[in-house]
């Protein structure tokens, strides 16, 4: 088989799937139509609703990116043929020229400042101030700028030719020619993405004409420290600070009327995140949203939604026209559904929500490789409920965005399913050999401090000059600086560049978290030869900058004390050595739904022996009770066939009614106890996944309860597949049981399944009137058509409200309409509950188990929720599908996909890497009290032979430091953590205390 | 000039530093007295360091770590505990009194109970006043 795979499209899904198949040891091209990898996440400002910094969590993943040896970045470059090979693709991939000999430039920027012709960047409109020859963003890579040809002056007019002049490396190439090469790979992976529509066929609002509309995206530069205006909103016309902003809602979204009408999924909570953001810039702010429904569906959005209602304006309607005033302001006139009443009203800024529309060349790209797109021109998987990543190419995989508008999470839960899909039948996998650390301390310290402005997440709120200047008077610091981005390649280069010419062997990083950032420094360490263990970071952004930024002097006094205690602690580093440890070629998956029989068949498929856990008497899951969505596959089926293959799949081991009860070991190696009818079996293996799914949630905490004409969506699905349902009116009832005190969140698939339920009523009883009592109905993405369908099918819907939940008596509902205010009693024969979900039963027992947490929400907590939503705070433990977050089905099958995907490549690599930090015991002082031994939950602790003290089994310990912080002795050290470098870190803190 | 409690806060790696980032990224304000030192577990705070710290004139020491069942070394806040009662005794034999030790649990989801405990023990040790170990030491 031909190891190599094309990835299409470097942003947060290419670059995820180009970084997992090169973990299985599969060499990858990612190939980049831009400049630069990063895609639209590299130019957010921050993300919701997390609010993380959107390019400081992308920038490690681009720079593994761009340092993973297996991985060859191709920018400016696009696929023009493709050819089936018995061993998979020959592709044609064109390279336009860039001017700049990547392997000469230096990114010093010299030529920028001497580049006479400005242009203007994508969604920076009117501030685009960058020259001919320029980056897209500052931590671009390749760290290296590209001219544009249209409009620089030597290659249009033959004159100027300046930055070649400027250019200290004679980096600059003008004879560059665009090229074609072939190349032959296994498999093909499709992540090109959508981009926001730009509305320039909505006359109505304006767009291009008046200068103070603009679109979400260009909001977003302008939030961006990084972006035209240095992180302050300003308006095109005068640029003043906007007092009273706009957001205008559905933009080309819903929107029949120009060919989108899928709701675009993101923009609800991008327009949330973005008008909180300039009520951070500017506390002032009068800021408006206009919608129709919020569609906040995901995990932790309807619990952001909620908690920004009380310094957001909504108001609900979809406002029919922007006009502009002389003075640049604008008046929305709009329909303020509520008070059923037209109204103007005048803003300084208006902010279009818009759409998301597939990537250009989209329709190309399914013509080169002969895969089907849809009505609105995005991919199309052949069936997404068995396979989601699929077109009917074999061999082809569509992830992210390319296959309809995606959030982050969930296009990042989809793109690391091709590893396990491309590469499974060969049972060839690569053994990841153990890297070779440096090991010298260098002798007496040489500590180098880099302190990061972080854009203007640590600059504006701390005094990092002063920092900067502090941190030289500090003992041996013979180094310091600051940067706008220390994690950029810029950032970076200079930190190993002062190494090398400075001889520093101990490095401070004052930045971000260590949880996010150590990686990633860590690696410029090696590359410039130190051991990554001479790091230590100081989090000035999270502790400092963000959490005291109404208190400049305090922020930086405390970034100065951080700072002191950090290279106390550095001067003591020491280096360490990673342990390997070897790996079983066996996972236990826990759940026999549709998400768990799909990972176990992955995994089954990719050559590892898999123990599928289910707690009931049959597998199925949810999914046997599901019903089927207009046009999809029937659930029932899915789940009936996927338990059917893994019934005759012989490496996986059923274990029916059986639970999980006890769990030991770490990752490589666990050992899981599952009580099984015919008793306790201990399970060894590498590596879970953890699959449970969801539980309906109780209707009473609503206040209702099932009986008499009233009966849950389950009860309702079983009696229309009976055919036992007579005519008459039936009301159905949206959010039962979540969005409440109870269950605050929104539990995801309900609205959808519930409109798919009023379809069934309204097309197989016959006499049957429907009326749907909602809040926000949340058919995202493509199942807006269902919503569609089902008002012209003909049932009515009325808006409650949670403060005024619907009233039932024996016959008939009444509702205080949200729309006209007034109750309204409807007749009914039968009300149907939907319920929503909340984590099923046991996953308080299961968390505790593997010690994994949970989110408010109850549900698994993910490592991180956009960029590692299937990793869990134990190493070699995933989660996938319901039991992460309520969803669909195909969403569920892509988690469980990728989740396998994630599992392969922790077993595939035969051993697993583990930190180094670790106990060791001084022979000499230790009385050999044992008091240790009784202590240390991992038998990592044993008497010596000759029975005089006591002794660490390195391979077993995690490095806690339970025992050091209790030996009476003082004889155990935790490297990483000795006693003496964190009491220098607490002298440091207490400097001056005594005083 | 007003008296600023000088605090230590001891840390775990995978539960209340979490929570520490995260009401960072939430930007929730509390503060600025606090002194953080980040260890793997809590069961790696040596009762040593807490002593350390108001030797060194800390007017108030903070230990945190993940909720009772959650550790991820298994139970070593179970020992977190018994220091903790162990240390607030001898606080108060030393005169330092054991009000200027706290021990709360934060997950990593748990930015604002962070930023809240935080709050709310400044507050108290603002209320205490500076450390009767500092005033000795003078």
């Amino acid at each position: 088989m031909n190891k190599t795979a094309a990835v299409i499209g470097g942003g947060i899904s290419g670059m995820q799937a180009a970084l997992s198949l090169a973990d299985r040891g599969i060499k990858v091209y990612l190939i980049e139509r831009s400049s630069s990898i990063g895609g639209i996440m590299a130019r957010l400002d921050k993300t919701m609703p997390t609010m993380d910094c959107s390019i400081c969590i992308l920038s490690p993943f681009m720079l593994a990116v761009a340092r993973n040896p297996l991985i060859e970045v191709m920018t400016l470059a696009e696929v023009v043929g493709d050819e089936r090979t018995a061993g998979g693709h020959t592709l044609t991939v064109r390279t336009h020229p860039r001017y700049v000999d990547l392997e000469k430039c230096t990114g010093c920027r010299e030529c920028m400042a001497k580049c006479p012709k400005k242009v203007t960047l994508p969604y920076e409109g009117a501030y685009g101030t960058q020259k001919a020859i320029h980056f897209d963003f500052d931590q671009a890579i390749p760290a290296a700028p590209y001219i544009d040809a249209s409009v620089c002056l030597k290659l249009t007019k033959g004159i100027c030719g300046n930055c070649a002049k400027f250019c200290d490396k004679d980096a600059i190439d003008f004879d560059q020619v665009e090229e074609e090469a072939t190349l032959s790979v296994g498999g093909v992976v499709i992540a090109t993405g959508a981009e926001p529509y730009l509305p320039t066929d909505r006359p109505e609002y304006g767009y291009g004409v008046y200068k103070n509309v603009i679109t979400a995206m260009e909001l977003e530069r302008l939030l961006s420290a990084a972006g035209p205006t240095g992180g302050t909103v300003l308006r095109a016309s005068d640029k003043k600070e906007p007092k009273r902003v706009a957001f205008i809602n559905c933009v080309g979204s819903r929107d029949h009327k120009t060919g989108k009408g899928y709701c675009s999924k993101v923009c609800c909570m991008y327009g949330i995140k973005e008008a909180l953001l300039v009520k951070d810039h500017d506390k002032e702010a009068d800021v408006t949203i206009f919608y129709i429904d919020i569609r906040a569906s995901g995990k932790g959005y309807e619990e952001f939604y909620q908690n920004a209602r009380s310094s957001l304006r909504f108001v609900r309607g979809r406002p029919g026209e922007v006009l502009e005033c002389d003075n640049g302001d604008l008046i929305v006139r709009y329909e303020d559904t509520e008070a059923q009443e037209v109204r103007e009203e005048r803003f300084d800024l208006v902010v279009l929500n818009s759409a998301l529309v597939p990537s250009k060349g989209s329709a190309e790209l399914a013509r080169i490789f002969d895969i089907p797109i849809n009505e609105y021109g995005f991919f199309e998987a052949d069936n997404d409920y068995a396979d989601p990543l699929s077109p009917r190419q074999h061999g082809v995989y569509i992830i992210g965005a390319c296959q309809g508008p995606n959030d982050i999470t969930d296009s990042v839960s989809q793109s690391i399913g091709p590893v396990a899909k491309a590469y499974g039948l060969e049972g060839d996998i690569p053994v990841r050999t153990a890297r070779e650390l440096p090991g010298t301390d260098g002798g007496a310290p040489r500590v180098g401090v880099f302190v990061c402005h972080c854009g203007k997440n640590i600059g504006r709120y701390v005094d990092v000059p002063a920092v900067v200047e502090y941190a030289r008077t500090l003992p041996d610091v013979v180094y310091a600086e600051e940067s706008l981005f220390t994690c950029s390649e810029a950032g970076q280069s200079s930190i190993k560049e002062k190494i090398k010419e400075l001889g520093l062997n101990r490095v401070v990083v004052a930045a971000c978290s260590p949880k996010t950032h150590e990686n990633t420094f860590q690696e410029a360490l090696v590359e410039a030869g130190l051991n990554p263990y001479m790091l230590e970071m100081a989090n000035i952004r999270n502790q400092c900058s963000w959490v005291h930024s109404e208190d400049m002097a305090s922020a930086t006094q405390k970034t100065k004390d951080l700072v002191r205690m950090s290279v106390a602690k550095a001067r003591l580093l020491t280096p360490l050595y990673e342990r390997q440890v070897p790996v079983r070629r066996a996972a236990v998956v826990i759940g026999g739904g549709v998400a768990g029989m799909t990972s176990a068949l992955e995994l089954a498929r990719n050559g590892f022996g898999v123990t599928l856990v289910e707690r009931s008497a049959s597998l199925g899951g949810r999914a046997s009770l599901a019903s089927t969505i207009e046009g999809g596959p029937d659930p029932r089926r899915v789940a009936r066939d996927l338990a059917k293959r893994v019934a005759t799949e012989e490496s996986i081991d059923i274990l029916l009614s059986s639970e999980v009860t006890a769990v030991e070991g770490f990752v490589g190696d666990f050992t899981i106890g599952v009580t099984t009818p015919a008793g306790v079996r201990d399970v060894p293996c590498g590596s879970v996944i953890i699959a449970t799914g969801f539980d309906y949630a109780d209707p009473v905490s609503s206040g209702y309860r099932p009986g008499g004409m009233v009966m849950t969506e389950e009860e309702l699905i079983t009696a229309l597949d009976e055919k036992s349902l007579a005519g008459g009116a039936y009301v159905f009832m949206l959010c039962m049981g979540v969005r409440n005190a109870e269950h605050p969140y929104c539990s995801r698939f309900c609205c959808i399944s519930s409109l798919n339920h009023v379809r069934r009523v309204l097309t197989e009883v016959p006499g049957a009137s429907v009326t749907v009592l909602y809040r926000d109905i949340r058919s995202y993405g493509y199942y807006e058509d269902i919503y569609k369908e089902v008002s012209e099918l003909g049932a009515r819907f009325i808006r409650y409200a949670p403060e005024e939940m619907p009233v039932l008596s024996d016959d008939a509902v009444t509702v205080r309409d949200q729309t006209s205010g007034e109750d309204i009693l409807v007749p009914c024969d039968r009300v149907v509950l939907e319920r929503g979900a909340v984590p099923p039963t046991g996953t308080t027992a299961l968390r505790q188990l593997f010690k994994i947490s949970a989110a408010p929400s109850g549900f698994y907590a993910e490592t991180h929720l956009k960029l590692a939503p299937l990793d869990t705070a134990l190493d070699g433990v995933f989660i996938a599908g319901g039991c992460q977050y309520p969803k669909s089905i195909p969403e569920s099958v892509s988690q469980a996909i990728s989740a396998a995907g994630r599992a392969a490549i922790v077993m595939g690599s035969g051993s697993y890497a583990v930190q180094p930090i670790s106990a060791s015991i001084d022979a000499a002082k230790c009385v050999a009290c044992r008091q240790c031994e009784a202590l240390c939950p991992y038998k990592a602790l044993q008497m010596s032979e000759d029975g005089t003290h006591m002794e660490v089994i390195t391979v077993s310990c995690k490095g806690c430091g339970t025992c050091a912080a209790f030996c009476p002795s003082n004889a155990i050290t935790i490297s990483g953590f000795t006693y003496n470098q964190e009491k220098q870190k607490l002298k440091a803190a207490l400097e001056g205390a005594m005083e | 000039m007003t008296f600023e409690p000088k605090i230590i806060a001891f840390l775990c790696n995978w539960c209340s530093y979490g929570a520490a980032d995260m009401a960072g990224t939430s930007r929730l304000q509390y503060p600025p007295n606090v002194r953080i030192i980040r260890f793997m577990c809590s069961g790696r705070i040596d009762p040593n360091f807490v002593i350390e710290a108001f030797l060194r004139g800390a007017d108030g020491v903070m230990m945190t770590g993940c909720h009772i069942g959650d550790c991820h070394y298994i139970d070593g806040n179970y020992k977190t505990v018994h220091r903790y009662e162990f240390l607030k005794d001898y606080l108060d034999t030393l005169g330092i009194g054991s009000e200027r030790l706290t021990l709360a649990w934060c997950s990593a989801a748990e930015g604002a109970k962070f930023a809240q405990t935080v709050a709310d023990f400044t507050e108290q040790i603002r209320r205490l006043g500076p450390s009767p170990f500092k005033e000795r030491g003078q």
